[in-house]
């Protein structure tokens, strides 16, 4: 009955995982890839035991063998592959190329009131900035991508953001790798200031030739009052698998707006973690999953009410179309002692094919009494009533199931504050929908 | 509110009202689990060849499985190498014919518990097939039920008249290995309830047994099997109630039901088992597997339980919904209080064309209990036009408790509509107040409002059990004013 | 009786329908010319939205027998989209909310599906905001309309505005129009059967089906038929709306033939 547990030597996956931290310098951070490599290698790949993973089998992965993308020099590449479509006025755009950012000579963004460093700089000079954060994830069994990412990443990005800053600033985490399977292990670390707000933008594109396997985490620690609007943008293609984590640390009245947004990849398994720890955080979050041929996404929230009088909402939007897979996996934990705790969620499904398949779970664990939570989570067709009314008025079938679609949509892109991102959204979005043009007419 | 919690504490320190031990002597195999104890259960109950096989079977195939560790309930590891498999009240050779030939103290216990037996039957109408520990000692109302057609009986008596149905419909719903504790249940279950309603009857009255669990360190592993064959109709009520005891009661019940074309079964449930001391010392283990099966078209299944006792509640009535149009509906209480640990809920497996389910579970959580819904809704491919509806909400009384909502919703046909509704509260500090400024006491009121909460399930309940939950739920909750 | 000799718009003969196995229109014969108003009255459940459904092309339905000729052409042969584009609108009784649809797209879409059907160029940005202002304005409708989602949060008053709305920027050869008027207050109803009576005469014609005769003391039908257990039981000229008003639909039950 019981499959014998992942074991460091049992595939191939790990192996290469395992080569590849050997290949690590011995610096400032060995002590520490080496505790959450061992940490790694003992919990092993995820299987569908792992409650966590249950939707989501790695077989296929854990046979194969990666190896790290190459680094590319700042300025070494000129035609990279996909540039990011969301690049818009009043953004400033860092590219990060198979997780080196290509940063100018300076390291200075330009930007006021942001401090931008590589965290291969960072760990050259203050290694213990890194070192000693702790994350939840880290700490537990569900955050074993997280794990390695500590043990594996060789650069990225650490921001630090002491006032409001004007205009989105967008990341672009593009790869340019040569056939075969390459693994990216990226992190981008983003500390505020009291009273700190910015908009940041992740756009995730895919590798352009071999098999990717990007495995990005993000932290981000909000001091009180701070306010950050963050999105992670998936437009990978079927040759990209990624683990992207992102770890919210809330203080004192701040508050995030996270928005999860799967327009691509071949699987793509996103966790966020919410830390409402400050008295009056608020953490909002969004997610837009659109399932279309074999893709495979698997959203994972964990909101955890720590501190009393914090809210946090919730709002998901999944497709399930073609012979794709979507999960949305939601966790609201309220601790003893957060009182007033509030939390909201509303997940709807659409399925759109027999071949498809949606799986919801929107948990809660309470252990305070003085709360008011309240989820509600619908799966079904388009509404064949709506649809009617639509042809009733002479509009086309394929038009009206698009605009039904888009409709469905709606709670997420109108939740997308940054207009230019929500502009760039929305193209992506009609263009993977029937009947472009007169979707567009309706915007 | 500080004042008000204090009350609470004080409230619920009530003590179990149904506890005692009654005084009978037990026929018991000695403590342990082989091969060899199986086959004693079967001898000593002249089965047939098939079923000591099937009980075989499954005992082999119990020796490979772990005991599951995904539910969120915690406790010390059962030995299962010391529990008695067997026990069985002296009686004279033969199973008594009447109620007059039945032990006189163990009718002396049901008055005890409020339930007398003959009593109720006669008045209320209702069949009593009562089990104290393993072996059937009365059942009543036999004749008319002939009449009818339908066969209430002790499993052990159908297994003797009845073998062919037991053959045939054993295991057919909960497989001898479904899981850790059902195949335990197979290898060596005592005895329990089988009904059969043939094709076309409507039975006449309401079906009940009383389960007690008795002797000292006995696991009960009560198997019951009830079929509707086409057009039948039934209407099962199961109650609880157990002995004060310090320690730990293991219970592996499996619950069987098939319906087949046009049939409809409901089964409520009001468990009162031993739920420990204020301070979680002993209490009764209850791992129950329920399961019905909508075989045939139209059919349906319907699970009402009002769970108030038990140490560790791990129990999940579910519905296999096969046939066309069938319905399955769970409706359920469940209160966890001081140191009970509730783990509950149900699965909705759509199978077959346009199947409906129902889901509507109230939990509510007081002193340092813990309550969990866990439930899943499973749409396969095949259900095209499934729907299914569910509500969970949670009730929290005191600061020390915790409730837990764990759905589990996977849809594979895109033509099926599912809704999952939850909410998580504490009690309504307003409408408390508005009951107290109307002179309503504050346990009174509590009453009210809890039940105001429950209204949708206990609506649910036969007439007679709905009276009898309705006072379970304020005595498992006097005092809890949160 | 009218003296229109306007072109049969309609043709209904002998139609059947069932939904789920249940019989519900039972052999409906109607005919109906350009020009002309009529009301079909009933009681409830007697299958009167059924036909309207049916007219429509609602999938739930099923056609056992009869035929419906619209403009010339087979009706039921065509896709509930293509009805309405060669000129068939169906006023909902009860409108559903489409979130995220807005309420004037949607309206310049069937406005330019139609129009593309017809072989007529597409109405540009600018000439349709002119003409849905002119149209609103007729209506009382609020400009705030124009950006909800269509329905979306609409008082019951306020999608029946919106479908008479649709259907004067649509203007139908027919428009069936299903329970229009209830629900209504007094002055909502002045306002829908002023819309009405606005596309009254010329090439349009108009069912009213209708529950109570309320609604004819503002939209004069030139013709009223009795609808009763799945088909219409009698028929006359607006008098008999106002016979049944007196009598009741048992006497039209009791006076049906067999």
């Amino acid at each position: 009955m019981n499959e014998p547990a992942n074991k460091a030597a049992t595939s191939a996956a790990l192996r290469s995982f395992e080569a590849s931290w050997r290949a690590r310098p011995a610096d400032g951070l060995a002590a520490m890839r080496g505790e959450a490599m061992q940490r790694f290698l003992a919990l092993g790949l995820p299987t569908p035991r792992d409650e966590s993973w249950r939707y989501t089998n790695l077989r296929a992965m854990a046979a194969m063998s990666f190896i790290d993308a190459p680094r590319i020099a700042n300025g070494a590449v000129t035609a990279a592959p996909g540039e990011s479509w969301i690049a818009g006025a009043g953004m400033s755009a860092i590219r990060i190329l198979n997780g080196y950012p290509q940063l100018g000579a300076g390291a200075d963004s330009g930007l006021a009131h942001v401090a931008v460093r590589s965290l291969r700089a960072v760990a050259e000079s203050e290694p213990k900035v890194i070192a000693e954060r702790h994350t939840a994830a880290a700490e537990s069994e569900e955050g074993r991508w997280t794990l390695l990412n500590r043990a594996l990443f060789v650069d990225g990005l650490h921001l630090r953001i002491t006032g409001r800053v004007a205009g989105p600033i967008l990341i672009v985490h593009a790869a340019n790798c040569p056939d075969g399977s390459h693994a990216v292990h990226s992190r981008l670390i983003v500390e505020t200031g009291p009273g700190a707000a910015a908009t940041i933008i992740e756009h995730h594109l895919g590798a352009g030739g071999g098999t990717l396997l990007a495995n990005r985490a993000t932290e981000i620690d909000l001091a009180p009052g701070a306010s950050i609007e963050h999105y992670r943008v998936f437009s990978g293609d079927e040759r990209t698998t990624q683990f992207d984590s992102v770890d919210v640390r809330h203080g004192a009245d701040s508050r995030c707006r996270q928005f999860t947004v799967v327009l691509g990849g071949a699987l793509v398994r996103t966790d966020l973690r919410a830390h409402l720890g400050g008295i009056g955080a608020q953490h909002d979050s969004y997610a837009l999953l659109a399932g279309r041929g074999a893709r495979q996404i698997d959203c994972v929230n964990t909101i955890v009410h720590a501190a009393p009088r914090t809210t946090s909402n919730q709002t998901a939007r999944a497709i399930g179309a073609g012979s794709s897979r979507v999960v949305f996996n939601s966790k609201v934990i309220v601790e003893r002692g957060a009182a007033g705790a509030q939390s909201q969620q509303s997940s709807r499904g659409l399925l759109l094919s027999p071949n498809a398949e949606l799986d919801t779970r929107p948990q809660l664990q309470i252990h305070e009494d003085d709360v008011k939570c309240a989820h509600g989570a619908t799966t079904g067709r388009l509404d064949p009533d709506m649809l009617f009314y639509l042809l009733s008025r002479g509009i086309e079938r394929s038009a009206a199931q698009s605009l039904l679609i888009y409709a469905f949509l709606d709670d997420v892109l109108t939740g997308i504050a940054s207009m230019p991102t929500r502009r760039a959204i929305e193209d992506a979005l009609v263009e993977e929908l029937p009947d472009a043009d007169l979707l567009r007419s309706f915007r | 509110m500080s004042s008000k919690s204090q009350d609470v504490e004080a409230l619920l320190s009530q003590k179990y009202r149904h506890g005692f031990v009654t005084d009978i002597e037990s026929d018991s195999l000695p403590p342990g689990l082989d091969e060899g104890v199986v086959t004693a259960i079967s001898r000593i109950k002249q089965e047939p060849q098939f079923l000591l096989d099937w009980r075989l079977k499954a005992f082999r195939h119990w020796l490979t499985m772990r005991e599951p560790a995904w539910a969120t309930v915690r406790y010390t590891p059962i030995d299962y190498q010391d529990i008695s498999y067997y026990s069985a009240p002296r009686a004279p050779a033969d199973a008594p014919k009447s109620l007059e030939e039945v032990d006189p103290k163990l009718l002396a216990t049901y008055e005890k518990l409020g339930i007398p037996l003959h009593e109720r039957a006669r008045l209320a109408g209702v069949a009593v097939d009562a089990v104290f520990d393993s072996v059937s000692v009365a059942t009543t109302f036999k004749e008319k039920l002939a009449k009818a057609g339908v066969i209430f009986c002790s499993f052990s008596e159908a297994v003797r008249n009845h073998p062919e149905l037991i053959e045939r419909y054993l295991g057919t719903v909960v497989p001898a290995g479904d899981n850790f504790f059902a195949a335990l249940n197979s290898a060596v279950f005592s005895d329990g309830s089988f009904v059969y309603v043939p094709a076309g009857v409507r039975c006449p009255m309401e079906l009940s047994t009383y389960f007690r669990i008795n002797a000292a360190k006995t696991g009960q592993f009560e198997r019951t099997l009830i079929i509707a064959a086409e057009g039948a109709s039934v209407s099962y009520l199961e109650g609880c109630t157990a002995p004060m005891r310090d320690e730990n009661q293991l219970h592996a019940a499996v619950v069987e039901l098939v319906a087949l074309d046009d049939a409809k079964i409901k089964y409520s449930t009001v468990q009162n088992w031993y739920p420990g001391d204020e301070n979680g010392v002993g209490g009764i283990f209850n791992f129950v597997t329920k399961r019905g099966e909508c075989r045939g078209r139209n059919s349906k299944i319907s699970w009402t339980q009002v769970e108030t006792g038990s140490a560790i509640t791990w129990k999940y009535p579910s519905c296999v919904l096969k046939g066309e149009n069938s319905v399955g509906e769970f409706y359920s209480v469940a209160v966890a209080n001081n140191h009970q640990q509730a783990d509950t809920g149900t699965k909705m497996i759509h199978i077959g064309r346009n199947t409906k389910s129902t889901i509507v579970a109230k939990g509510i959580s007081a002193g340092h209990a813990s309550n969990t819904y866990r439930g899943q809704v499973k749409i396969l491919p095949s259900a095209s036009g499934a729907r299914n509806f569910t509500q969970c909400d949670s009730l929290l009384m005191g600061k020390l408790c915790s409730a837990h909502t764990f759905p589990y919703v996977e849809v594979r046909n895109p033509g099926a509509v599912v809704e999952h509704e939850a909410s998580t509260s504490k009690i309504g500090e307003d409408q408390l107040f508005y009951c107290l400024q109307r002179g309503v006491s504050a346990e009174d009121a509590v009453n009210m409002i809890v039940s105001g909460f429950c209204k949708s399930v206990f609506k649910e309940l036969p007439m007679e059990f709905a009276v009898e939950a309705q006072n379970l739920l304020s005595v498992s909750l006097e005092g809890a004013v949160g | 009786m009218n003296l229109n000799t306007g072109k049969q718009v309609l043709t209904i003969s002998n139609l059947c329908a069932t939904v789920a196995g249940k019989d519900i229109l039972k052999g409906v014969d109607l005919e109906i010319r350009a020009g002309e108003v009529h009301a079909i009255m009933g009681p409830n459940g007697s299958g009167k939205s059924t036909l309207a459904q049916v007219l429509a092309g609602r999938e739930d339905y099923e056609v056992t027998a009869g035929s419906v000729s619209f403009d010339g052409v087979d009706m039921l042969a065509l896709r509930p989209e293509e009805r309405a584009r060669a000129g068939f609108f169906l006023g909902f009784q009860y409108p559903v909310e489409i979130p995220g649809v807005n309420n004037a797209y949607l309206l310049k879409a069937a406005l330019n599906a139609k129009r593309k059907a017809a072989n007529l160029p597409e109405v540009d940005a600018y000439e349709f905001l002119a003409l849905i202002k002119a149209k609103m304005k007729f209506m009382q409708m609020d400009e705030s309309f124009l950006s909800r989602g269509v329905n979306e949060g609409f008082s019951g008053g306020e999608k029946k505005r919106n479908e008479i709305l649709q259907m004067l920027i649509l203007e139908p050869k027919l428009a069936v129009l299903d329970e229009t008027d209830s629900g209504l207050d007094i002055d909502a109803l002045k306002v829908v059967a002023a819309g009405v009576n606005s596309l009254r005469g010329g090439e349009h014609a108009i069912i009213l089906i209708t529950h109570y005769q309320r609604l004819l003391d503002y939209i004069e039908p030139d013709r009223v038929h009795v609808f009763a257990g799945g088909r219409i039981q009698k028929s006359g000229d607006k008098s008999l709306a106002l016979e049944l008003e007196d009598r009741g639909y048992d006497w039209v039950r009791g006076d049906r033939v067999a």
